[in-house]
């Protein structure tokens, strides 16, 4: 009998069944660059068939069940005026002119955004490689291959155009500020937000829609700021869920290093479909998190990608995954996957051994 | 009233600081008093951080206001002769706001401060030890594209037989003791309180070294 593919073995993980094996989960946007062949990243970004190689070439590689193409987090909102710089190793965001001078100026632009003719977000170039990458990628991968295909809430929106530190000092300083935001965020910005959501959606035939929960890090946001954004979340993610459909699984991403797990499962929980997180390599211990969650949604963790997959040895990696696994098996079903996107210099030996480890470990009898 | 600086930093309100020190430095206020002042309210800010009453965009606010006043103060403030030194900056991409929160920390605890900014590479921070000399070399690094880089740097200090003299701590997303051990540093941290105890650590060592 045929193995399953990693889709199904995915959707049964989803369901809070065990499939075959637990789903490997990792992805990551430079290892993909490097694999492309194309040495110079400023081509890269806006080279579809580029993005959609290093991709395959990452799926072949390294046999994984659940994966992400994406490129930089500010790839989709270029067309709101977030500005990068693309620098020889990085693509990052530009520094604004009020980081040392706070502007209130600055979220005025906001107000018409909902309009999608003016801004869709492919007409940035990068959004618009990444599009056309996504359908390479689904004629060749969607039916065998999940991708995480997502976009953070509207408050995210916000913070990735202006600035994240900015906007967080400017709700400080400004009074009234935050219930001005508050309107852009229910209105205009929660607007565009969900239609991209649906666009992102549509572009990965409906695999599954990501939800990104990084904010909810303890050392981030006081408890009451964090329960205003979280009734925005909430509108944002029934709202997305009302247009692509219920029965459209809800992956998550929680790559905190301090993550909030009760806060999100608490919050958002009966929303969305798994609780992936960054443990080990967090504050938030794996077997806590499996005893106080792994019998009440699935569980996707169990790889420190930035510590022991990152620099350690391959004895370090395989004990680490053993140990992931074994607290997994006490789930009512898991998958095994890192706390976020694999890093630059990541030894592609200890990436390759991550299938070779779950085929042999990950096996649910 | 001088202690309005307290109140007015304590409130968030940057522009208000900002006048304030202006007012009082014309006046011939001493700037150690101004900084004892900022340096209350940033204490202060960090305590409810800790106790998860306040959260980043508190301490973002204190980062503004900070920098604001020390803008406002010009050449007026200058660290003691004697103070340790520290170098700091972002090694190869943008990130600030952990850097700046923990150089506010620095300069508020007295230390002599040289913030080379951020998207360095090894050759701006071998260029700062060359010029400013400093006692700890303070990392913060967000992305392994550019470790690489932190190798260079601590190759450069065992070349030039430094190591005792000049010790290197690393902050940020991807300080763990994986990555020290690997790239031999002297000691990681994940917070300001751990950031400024990481100073006071490696200033011993160098006394011990000697």
């Amino acid at each position: 009998m045929s193995e399953i593919t990693g889709l199904e073995r995915a959707y049964t993980y989803l369901k809070g069944k065990r499939p075959d094996k637990m789903p490997l989960w990792h992805d990551s946007m430079y290892l993909a660059w490097k694999l492309s062949g194309v040495s110079d990243l400023r081509d890269y970004v806006i080279n579809p068939e580029a993005i959609a190689r290093g991709y395959e070439r990452y799926v072949e590689q390294f046999k994984v069940d659940i994966t992400g193409a994406y490129l930089d987090q500010w790839a989709l909102y270029e067309v709101l005026g977030a500005e990068v710089e693309i620098l020889p190793h990085v693509v990052q965001p530009k520094t604004p002119s009020w980081r040392y001078r706070p502007d209130r100026g600055v979220y005025e632009k906001f107000r018409d955004v909902d309009d999608l003719d003016k801004y869709d977000p492919r007409r940035g170039r990068r959004a618009a490689a990444l599009f056309k990458a996504w359908g390479i990628l689904m004629d060749r991968f969607g039916d065998k291959v999940l991708f995480r295909q997502g976009i953070p809430g509207p408050a995210a929106t916000l913070a990735l155009v202006v600035g994240t530190p900015e906007i967080m000092r400017d709700v400080m300083i400004f009074p009234g500020l935050l219930d001005e935001l508050r309107e852009l965020l229910l209105g205009p910005v929660m607007d565009w937000t969900v239609q991209v959501s649906v666009m992102l959606v549509e572009a990965v035939d409906y695999q599954n829609f990501n939800m990104s929960f990084v904010t909810y890090d303890r050392s981030f946001l006081d408890p009451e700021l964090r329960k205003w954004l979280a009734s925005i979340d909430l509108e944002f993610l029934k709202r997305v869920r009302n247009e692509i459909g219920w029965n459209v699984p809800v992956t998550t991403h929680v790559c905190s290093y301090d993550p909030d797990l009760d806060f999100i499962y608490e919050h958002f929980g009966k929303m969305v479909n798994e609780l992936q997180f960054y443990s080990p390599g967090s504050t938030y211990p794996l077997g806590e998190a499996v005893q106080k969650f792994g019998g009440r949604i699935p569980l996707c963790a169990g790889i420190d990608h930035l510590g022991t997959l990152y620099a350690g040895t391959r004895r370090e990696v395989e004990e680490m995954v053993k140990r992931s696994i074994e607290l997994g098996k006490e789930c009512e079903t898991f998958a095994l996957g890192p706390g976020c996107g694999l890093a630059l210099g990541t030894p592609l030996e200890n990436v390759k051994l991550l299938a070779e480890l779950r085929d042999t470990y990950g096996v649910w009898s | 009233m001088a202690e309005a600086i307290y109140e007015y930093a304590s409130s968030f309100r940057p522009f208000d600081v900002e006048r304030e020190v202006r007012r009082l430095v014309s006046e011939g206020v001493d700037p150690k008093l101004i900084l004892e002042l900022l340096r209350k309210a940033l204490l202060n800010a960090y305590q409810l951080y800790r106790q998860g009453v306040y959260g980043l965009p508190h301490l973002s606010a204190m980062v503004t206001t900070f920098h604001m006043a020390l803008e406002a103060m010009g050449d007026k403030f200058h660290p003691s002769e004697n103070a340790p030194k520290v170098l700091m900056g972002t090694l190869g991409s943008i990130h600030y706001i952990g850097k700046d929160i923990i150089k506010c920390f620095y300069i508020a605890e007295g230390f002599n401060v040289l913030d080379l900014g951020e998207n360095l590479l090894a050759e701006d921070f071998i260029k700062g030890i060359e010029f400013f000399k400093p006692h700890v070399v303070a990392l913060s690094i967000f992305l392994t594209n550019v470790l690489n880089e932190l190798e260079k740097i601590v190759s450069f200090l065992e070349e030039k037989e430094l190591r005792r003299e000049v010790k290197i701590i690393i902050g940020g997303a991807v300080a763990n003791e994986h990555i020290a051990r690997k790239y031999r540093v002297d000691g990681w941290g994940r917070d300001p309180g751990e950031a400024v105890k990481l100073v006071y650590e490696m200033l011993e060592k160098i006394g011990g070294e000697k």
